[in-house]
């Protein structure tokens, strides 16, 4: 079954002559523990199809389906989706820069509504998981981008979600970093987790099962 | 949660935060001064303008330790028929019958194991000459027409605090002094509000006019000016309600413009032939004074009118842009919770507990500040922070706003007034 679900997704940006077709009918099929690298050049919509897919943007026109449920329909289906199903991992890391590390991948427990103590050793064992448990109490301005990656990583795997979202995830990072992070998110895809990220390094999408190719807001190779 | 993370927003910059309670203090310490002093002018000139609506007339009796005097006094009626006298002069609803008698009391205590009376300022009044001056009690109550009644055995009277003296006295407090020349206990029953004053015309010499001016009571006793119907059985006592009734003989007499000097003087010859009474003088006081005050008040008015009004857009812009700027700056780190599961209403809930935080910390500490500085003169009014609470919610609007119909990923990009 297809765990994900578009159908002729359009989104706007912007209004009169200053509006930005992103996305054209977009349509795509994701399945459950697919390793999916998205391609395109800059301003093709790839990053526009990220943030949709994860609902961080609304779409213009178009259907949203997630094992067969719509969240077109409604901000709030696709805010409690968002919320129990994703990971999101953004191209600056998107971390809070007067948190602990600890306190950020903490973030997403509390919401959640779990117990201080459970949050601790949630958040201590992801900490291990992407080999940061040694930096918990520093805070992101003292680390390097790669250890940045790894905090947003852990972050977004924290709650066990079942989808994780990579926008450029190894973009700014050196090479033994970017192998470092692309090893976690392929041992993370080996859990069997949905694994979909957007890069424009050829390198790196040949390694995964299946790549959609982006131009002009549309899929031309998938 | 929504606590917590609103007081690690505010103390995340440290500086930004510090420097928007300073000026939220300072603005809030100076917009209230302007506040009261406002509010106080416009209260002065409601009064004036209550009270230059009226005629007064200050009754004085014309004996001036002479025959008519000596032969009234040694009547064995004397003293029923001033009652009497008094009574009906009081009891009309053509006028007002203000009883105002300044008299000192003198309070007893013990120096150097020495007892000794020492003297106080103090005012015996009617009950219905507090009435007339909307004077108020800001402790305990006012005395009533009841505790004005006494008898001769009576050993206790009630008396008030000026707001000056509130500490020297607890309400319930009993304590010894004299009162018209007679040993009595004073008990207190209240404390008057700050600034409580009441009209009295000025002593003048022969043939100036009279005029009122205000006096404070903010520094003195304030005392009911009794009344005693008991006949007296010694000399003592018949002194004291000889100086008791004489005051009350020496009243303002507040009438409508309908009732004027000749109708008052009517009355006074009519009671004055009934009760074999002395004369008395009839004094018209002028309200030239009051008028003069009225003007230079209406004046005052409109000047700080027009500064408070220039303050006030002043600060509430500037809060409001301050404000503004410092939930615009949060936008991006609202963001980031939102893409880790917080809802945008718990996100709205960060926003005004912050914004409630900040409130609810200035204006304390500008509330102290207020009675620190001003020791009591100048009070927190709650306008100011009905404004103050006016510009926090307008800041918190927009934003907001945006925050609910923005999607996340526009909310990361931070600005929300671009």
């Amino acid at each position: 079954m297809n765990n994900i679900m578009l159908r002729n997704i359009n989104k706007f940006y912007g209004s009169g002559s200053n509006q930005v077709h992103a996305l054209k009918n977009v349509s795509l099929d994701v399945k459950n523990g697919e390793l999916l690298a998205v391609m395109g050049r800059s301003g093709s919509g790839k990053s526009t199809l990220l943030k949709v897919l994860g609902g961080l943007a609304g779409i213009s026109s178009g259907e949203y389906y997630y094992d067969g449920k719509p969240l077109h329909y409604s901000e709030k289906y696709m805010s409690r989706f968002r919320n129990r199903n994703i990971g999101f991992i953004v191209q600056n890391y998107a971390l809070l820069y007067d948190r602990t590390v600890f306190d950020n991948v903490e973030l997403p427990l509390k919401y959640s509504g779990i117990s201080r103590r459970k949050r601790e050793e949630m958040t201590l064992d992801v900490l291990e998981q992407v080999g940061l448990d040694d930096l918990e109490q520093k805070f992101p301005y003292e680390l390097s981008g790669g250890e940045c990656q790894r905090v947003a990583i852990a972050r977004a795997i924290v709650n066990n979600p079942g989808i994780i979202l990579a926008d450029e995830p190894t973009g700014a990072l050196d090479e033994e970093t970017e192998k470092t992070i692309m090893e976690i998110l392929f041992s993370l895809n080996g859990e069997g987790k949905t694994i979909i990220v957007v890069t424009h390094d050829s390198q790196i999408a040949e390694r995964f099962n299946r790549i959609v190719y982006l131009k002009n807001g549309e899929i031309i190779k998938n | 949660m929504i606590i917590g993370e609103a007081l690690k927003n505010l103390t995340k910059i440290k500086i930004f935060t510090a420097a928007i309670i300073f000026q939220l203090i300072l603005t809030s310490v100076a917009c209230n001064l302007v506040v009261d002093k406002v509010s106080s002018m416009a209260a002065d000139y409601n009064d004036f303008e209550q009270v230059t609506q009226r005629n007064y007339y200050w009754i004085v009796e014309n004996l001036f330790d002479n025959e008519l005097e000596h032969r009234f006094w040694n009547s064995e009626s004397s003293l029923d028929r001033i009652k009497g006298y008094y009574r009906e002069m009081r009891d009309t609803d053509e006028y007002k019958y203000l009883e105002i008698a300044p008299q000192d009391i003198t309070i007893k205590t013990v120096r150097d194991g020495k007892e000794e009376f020492v003297p106080f300022s103090n005012y015996s009044v009617s009950p219905e000459c507090l009435k007339e001056f909307k004077i108020s009690a800001s402790e305990g109550r006012l005395f009533t027409e009841d505790e004005t009644d006494i008898g001769l055995s009576d050993t206790t009277i009630p008396i008030l605090l000026g707001y000056g003296i509130r500490d020297k006295y607890k309400v319930g407090d009993v304590f010894e002094g004299k009162y018209f020349l007679r040993s009595i206990s004073f008990k207190v029953i209240g404390v008057l509000e700050k600034n409580s004053r009441l009209i009295k015309t000025n002593i003048v010499e022969q043939g100036e006019d009279p005029s009122f001016y205000y006096i404070y009571l903010d520094n003195m006793f304030v005392t009911p000016l009794v009344n005693c119907e008991e006949s007296p059985s010694n000399r003592e006592d018949r002194l004291f309600e000889k100086i008791i009734y004489m005051m009350k003989l020496n009243a303002t007499i507040a009438a409508p413009p309908s009732y004027g000097a000749g109708d008052i003087k009517n009355r006074i010859d009519t009671l004055a032939a009934k009760y074999d009474m002395y004369e008395f003088e009839i004094i018209q006081v002028s309200n030239q004074n009051l008028n003069l005050l009225k003007l230079v008040s209406k004046e005052s008015i409109d000047i700080m009118a027009i500064l408070a009004a220039i303050l006030f857009a002043f600060s509430f812009i500037s809060l409001w842009a301050i404000l503004s700027v410092k939930i615009n700056r949060s936008m991006g780190d609202y963001a980031i919770h939102l893409i880790v599961g917080a809802k945008k209403t718990q996100i709205v809930m960060f926003i005004i507990t912050e914004m409630m935080i900040l409130f609810l910390f200035t204006q304390g500490i500008a509330f102290i500040i207020t009675k620190i500085l001003f020791s009591g003169h100048i009070s927190y009014t709650l306008t100011w922070s009905g404004i103050c609470l006016a510009a926090f919610a307008l800041a918190m609007f927009y934003p907001v706003k945006r925050l609910m119909g923005q999607s996340i990923d526009t909310l990361l990009q931070g600005d929300l007034y671009e």
